[in-house]
């Protein structure tokens, strides 16, 4: 009796000794950042070459994307996810009409959300649309088209 | 001069900032260690190896209301606490951390801070009783269980060191330490280890808080400041027994090489290392167990303990 609760309390002390059964959270070994081929992530939204077709938020089965107008002519308005809503199907990324995609999904999963309205003021619960849109085609031809008419 | 080094001990390094460091100490090594016992990580992310988790967690208590229910006695709900923490604090005052540093020493150290230890249940009796709610009083009850199964042993084996070296004197008992007197005292030292678990409510003997059974037992009610401050006694009994543990058997603060103070902690931190692996391995045991236990086997095991004692120091 006394013996096996010794041999107990001895194994349980020498344990703490040996390497540990968890990890330490992925920033600190990379090798658990290992992901599937095709892991669907955060999204990322191109402002450089998204034309405005609406065809990702036709697509997508739950209404999780919603055009933001631009203000401009063209492209007229940029897709808008909301991350809480999302179930990463990526459906917009097959819908999306550009030779390069403009709507994809991207390895990055450090995400945390939570549903609260469908206003797009914090940016970590929406993937907005990234880069300059000065320097989308669209944009560039129709300042031309304008220059040309005020000439 | 004289002044300026009492108060230094009284307030600084023996004193109460450094006990308010062995509550923090503690509190984190059990986590951390169990932790490490289980394969686990513990706190990790607060500070450098989750240092300051601790430290979080202590000020999210103290920001919590102090909330006093309608039938608790308002005065002594509130006053318990504080009296059970002066009392373990009272305790830590006696032992010498090292050959100068020491708040008091009296002929009598060892009797006064096995008296103060023994008075400890009455308290936390007390602080079930004016709570006026049932688990607290059931925790209060089984606190007075604790006692009169697990400080028997206590005395017994701790008046067996005072026997074998003839003082109660803390510092005279660590300079009369030699390998013969620990060889002689292995079975007191068990007996006291095993004690004191019984006596700090350490699991597999806490029964007085078992959460599955009675929440918190006596600590229950208790809420901010008050329950840190029971709560802090607590961890303070565990750090006060394990440094009486080391000061009667295993020499204190004596030791090759290192200074003494570091010597009279690393020895500490073995015997919490102990108690956490035996925390980390055994199941609580029931009430009428424990006092099957100590009643049948500790007492009378303390008691032949003596006897020999007393026949080597005879011959």
């Amino acid at each position: 009796m006394l013996g096996k609760v010794l041999e107990k309390i001895v194994l349980v002390a020498t344990r703490a000794f040996e390497p540990k059964d968890t990890t330490y959270f992925p920033e600190k070994n990379p090798e658990v950042r290992k992901k599937p081929e095709r892991f669907r992530g955060r999204h990322f939204i191109n402002a450089e070459t998204c034309i405005g077709c609406y065809a990702c938020e036709r697509a997508c089965p739950i209404g999780a994307i919603i055009m933001v107008p631009t203000g401009l002519k063209r492209p007229r308005a940029m897709p808008t996810v909301n991350l809480g809503r999302c179930c990463y199907c990526g459906m917009c990324e097959d819908a999306c009409p550009t030779k390069e995609k403009s709507i994809y999904l991207t390895e990055e999963y450090d995400i945390m959300v939570e549903e609260v309205d469908l206003t797009p003021l914090i940016d970590d619960l929406w993937a907005k649309p990234v880069g300059d849109i000065t320097k989308n085609p669209l944009v560039l031809k129709d300042l031309q088209k304008q220059k040309k008419e005020a000439k | 001069m004289e002044w300026g080094w009492i108060l230094f001990k009284t307030l600084v390094f023996p004193g109460l900032t450094f006990l308010l460091l062995v509550i923090f100490a503690t509190f984190y090594l059990e986590r951390k260690l169990v932790a490490d016992m289980h394969g686990r990580t513990g706190p990790y992310y607060v500070g450098p190896y989750g240092i300051l988790q601790t430290v979080a967690d202590i000020f999210k208590i103290l920001q919590k209301e102090v909330i006093i229910h309608r039938q608790a006695d308002k005065f002594l709900f509130l006053i318990v606490p504080a009296i059970a923490f002066f009392m373990v604090a009272l305790v830590a005052a006696f032992i010498p951390y090292d050959e100068n540093l020491w708040i008091v020493s009296t002929p009598y150290d060892l009797v006064i801070s096995l008296a103060l230890l023994t008075s400890l249940p009455a308290i936390f009796l007390f602080a079930g009783w004016v709570s006026r709610s049932k688990y607290p009083f059931i925790g209060g009850i089984r606190v007075i269980n604790q006692l009169i199964s697990g400080e028997i042993p206590l005395w017994l084996a701790g008046l067996s060191v005072a026997l074998w070296y003839g003082t109660f004197n803390y510092l005279e008992i660590v300079h009369k330490f030699d390998i013969l007197g620990f060889l002689a005292n292995l079975v007191g030292l068990a007996i006291f280890l095993v004690a004191i678990l019984i006596v700090a409510d350490r699991p597999p003997f806490d029964i007085p808080e078992a959460e599955q059974e009675i929440v918190y037992g006596f600590l229950t009610e208790y809420t901010g400041v008050g329950y840190l401050l029971l709560a802090g006694a607590k961890f303070l009994e565990v750090f006060v027994l394990s440094a009486m543990t080391v000061t009667l058997f295993l020499g204190g603060f004596k030791g090759p090489f290192l200074p003494g103070w570091l010597w009279f902690l690393i020895k500490v931190f073995a015997i919490y290392y102990l108690a956490f692996a035996i925390r980390a391995s055994t199941p609580r045991i029931r009430l009428d167990q424990l006092i099957k236990f100590t009643w049948t086997v500790l007492v009378p095991l303390s008691l032949l303990n003596i006897a020999l004692i007393l026949i080597v120091k005879a011959l």
